[in-house]
């Protein structure tokens, strides 16, 4: 079997299947492999277009943002009260976000996992019952340590800040085969050294007889006898990708994984989870910041992988520290400065030096619609808010520490902050709204409980009032992690994915 | 992909890049509007003016292409995003000087002042404009090597599923 681009098909589509996946992202690739090598008749439907390893390898940053990202990587969350607007950014292409991460790889922390099971009574997700779940996933994506010589001299030099200042590091683990540290894997990684779904449980999925469908979006999941049944949605197609031929899947068991952003929506048109009113609540963000500093010497920190370590010194603040960097054409739209004074910064480029940090947030986000029309708001928690000066200070005197002439702080309007400087701001009265903040780590909207009053979907994913409807996706976590996702949501679709190979399927 | 070299890596040596051929609607109307790329060309001319003047037409002209090609392919929500972005510029930068004509009837100094003092007082839009300029003209190689970037890996081996067109 083979994939088949939607956009590419005349008229409409109607498939039969055992099993439809709504979405190919991290969640939704594994569980259509370990479904399909079960032998079960497996369809994945994916919203997006299908673009090659060969082609979004050679695609510049802004051609893959237009073309592999949501809303072209505009995506932002509403910031309500002290909150500043956030910047969401979505994979929405065959492979989902797994095509756009750095390739950083953790499990879910295991006090993470004991407060699933004392506050949220997941007893089941724990350390010791996950660790061959995981185990699995690092041996099929190839997770690895970044070796120290891959470390990109911006990572370096915060990283002798912290050092400087006591603060422990490490490097990272990422799911990378062969990579020779170009630095553009938030951008797909241009010689398939990033083991993202694309190049491993895509193949895998199709190799067992499942079949792929891009550039397909799915409006409703049908429910037949008290049951999902199937779903319906639209081919999309033309230049504006606009709905064409109607989409049909008639299927024994519905698994959607579209994300935290989509599945929610796609809950709520399908009239699903009304009864604990939390789909499409609890959204958590991980709300990030990124810190640049200048150094007299060149940086160049595009030359080496693009996240190599992090600290969790700062955990105690609920901070995790993660290296990145971004392209220059970015990191000059971040820097302040019109006409001259931008020319001036601009040349700074190859002497800067950027690290993140992200919070590890208690979620008062949601997923809604206006006028059918999704949108996103998010309220911060006052701890989460009050993280954020802590957050920027910190991560200001490591690089000072390491060596950094100025820092440039995510606050609109600033400027270049020097060491002396640092110390008179007012960091914690610095009002929300010229705050600059990302996100790509959406979750928790359709959380999983154990009970139908408090969340959308049990233990296994199933939800709680439409049987044969499961989510396997970030949507299902039920708190935040702190730490970058991906692996998270790969295990926990795993686990949906063997609790499904086991469970017999409804007669048709 | 409409650019006449897309399977080919940007080459830092090159003098001037392909010209693009936006996305358009299928019989060639713009899914952009005119006026939209006539703002980012008023802003963009400021932006990355240095002290002998705007950046050069032919630049400037390739960066209009790429950023309508960008935004008709960013969808109708991001396009009005950035749109609301640029009506604001548009509006209230020339009041940063206490002037009422449009901004693009300033000189380019006097608008790159503005810009910079609304960029002081109210960053939010210059910010949502200026990240989106800024990714697409330092991918203009002359760009990317005035400010010292030379280039990133872009060689990809083949591991395209079956059956992709």
């Amino acid at each position: 079997m083979t994939l088949v681009e939607g956009k590419l098909h005349d008229g409409d589509l109607t498939i039969d299947a055992d099993v439809v996946v709504v979405g190919s992202g991290a969640g939704g690739a594994v569980v259509a492999a370990e479904l399909a090598e079960a032998g079960q008749s497996v369809v994945i439907l994916e919203e997006g277009p299908y673009v090659s390893p060969e082609r979004y390898g050679r695609m510049r940053p802004s051609e893959n943002l237009r073309h592999l990202w949501r809303d072209a990587g505009l995506t932002f969350a509403i910031g309500l009260g002290d909150t500043p607007v956030i910047n969401v950014m979505m994979g929405q292409c065959v492979g989902g976000s797994s095509v756009l991460t750095g390739g950083v790889c953790f499990r879910i922390p295991d006090s993470v996992m004991n407060e699933w099971v004392t506050e949220h009574g997941l007893t089941d997700i724990n350390p010791k019952r996950m660790e061959p779940v995981f185990e699995e996933i690092e041996r099929r994506i190839h997770v690895e340590e970044v070796p120290p010589e891959m470390r990109s001299r911006s990572t370096q030099h915060f990283l002798n800040g912290l050092t400087a200042l006591g603060m422990d590091w490490a490097p990272m683990r990422r799911n990378t085969q062969g990579c020779n540290g170009c630095g553009r894997c938030n951008f797909g990684c241009p010689h398939g050294a990033k083991r993202s779904v694309d190049v491993t449980y895509l193949p895998r999925a199709l190799a067992a007889g499942a079949r792929l469908y891009s550039d397909c979006r799915v409006d409703r999941v049908v429910a037949r006898s008290g049951r999902a049944a199937g779903v319906v949605g639209r081919l999309l197609g033309g230049p504006e990708r606009k709905p064409r031929g109607k989409l049909g899947v008639r299927a024994r068991r519905v698994v959607v994984a579209a994300g935290a952003y989509a599945s929610p929506l796609l809950l709520m048109q399908s009239g699903v989870g009304r009864r604990s009113g939390q789909v499409g609540r609890n959204l958590t963000l991980h709300p990030g910041f990124r810190v640049m500093a200048r150094f007299d010497d060149p940086v160049e920190g595009w030359k080496g992988a693009l996240q190599s370590a992090y600290s969790d010194a700062l955990e105690g603040d609920r901070i995790t520290l993660t290296s990145l960097f971004i392209p220059p054409g970015a990191l000059a739209g971040t820097l302040p400065g019109i006409g001259v004074a931008h020319q001036a910064v601009a040349q700074a480029i190859p002497h800067m030096a950027i690290f993140g940090g992200m919070i590890h947030d208690e979620g008062g986000g949601r997923v809604q619609t206006l006028f059918d029309r999704p949108y996103m708001t998010y309220r911060m928690a006052p701890k989460d808010r009050a993280a954020v000066p802590i957050l920027m200070r910190r991560m200001a005197e490591a690089f000072f520490a390491g060596g950094a002439r100025e820092v440039y702080l995510p606050v609109l309007g600033l400027g270049a902050v020097d060491a002396d400087r640092l110390r008179s701001i007012d960091l914690e009265h610095v009002p929300a709204s010229v705050l600059e903040s990302g996100s790509q780590h959406p979750l928790g909207t359709c959380r999983m409980g154990v009970s139908p009053n408090g969340s959308v979907v049990d233990a296994f994913g199933q939800a709680w009032d439409l049987p044969e409807l499961y989510v396997a996706d970030g949507s299902i976590l039920p708190t935040s992690l702190g730490v970058n996702p991906q692996l998270s949501i790969m295990s926990m679709a795993l686990r949906i994915a063997w609790h499904l190979r086991e469970k017999r399927l409804p007669a048709s | 992909m409409s650019r006449r070299d897309r399977e080919s890596p940007p080459d830092p040596e090159a003098a001037e890049p392909d010209a693009l051929v936006p996305l358009r609607r299928e019989g060639g109307a713009p899914i952009v509007s005119p006026r939209l790329i006539a703002r980012v060309r008023v802003v963009a001319e400021a932006l990355f003016s240095t002290g002998e003047g705007p950046p050069p037409a032919a630049r400037l002209d390739w960066l209009c292409l790429e950023a309508e090609d960008f935004l008709a392919r960013a969808g109708a929500r991001s396009r009005f995003v950035v749109g609301l972005a640029l009506f604001v510029v548009g509006l209230l930068a020339p009041l940063m000087l206490w002037r009422l004509s449009p901004l693009g009837r300033l000189s380019v100094r006097d608008r790159a002042r503005a810009l910079q003092r609304l960029e002081d007082r109210f960053g939010a839009p210059v910010l949502a404009v200026k990240a989106m300029l800024c990714i697409l003209y330092y991918e203009h190689p002359d760009a990317a090597r005035e400010v010292g970037f030379d280039g990133a890996c872009l060689k990809s081996a083949s591991t395209a599923l079956p059956g992709a067109s």
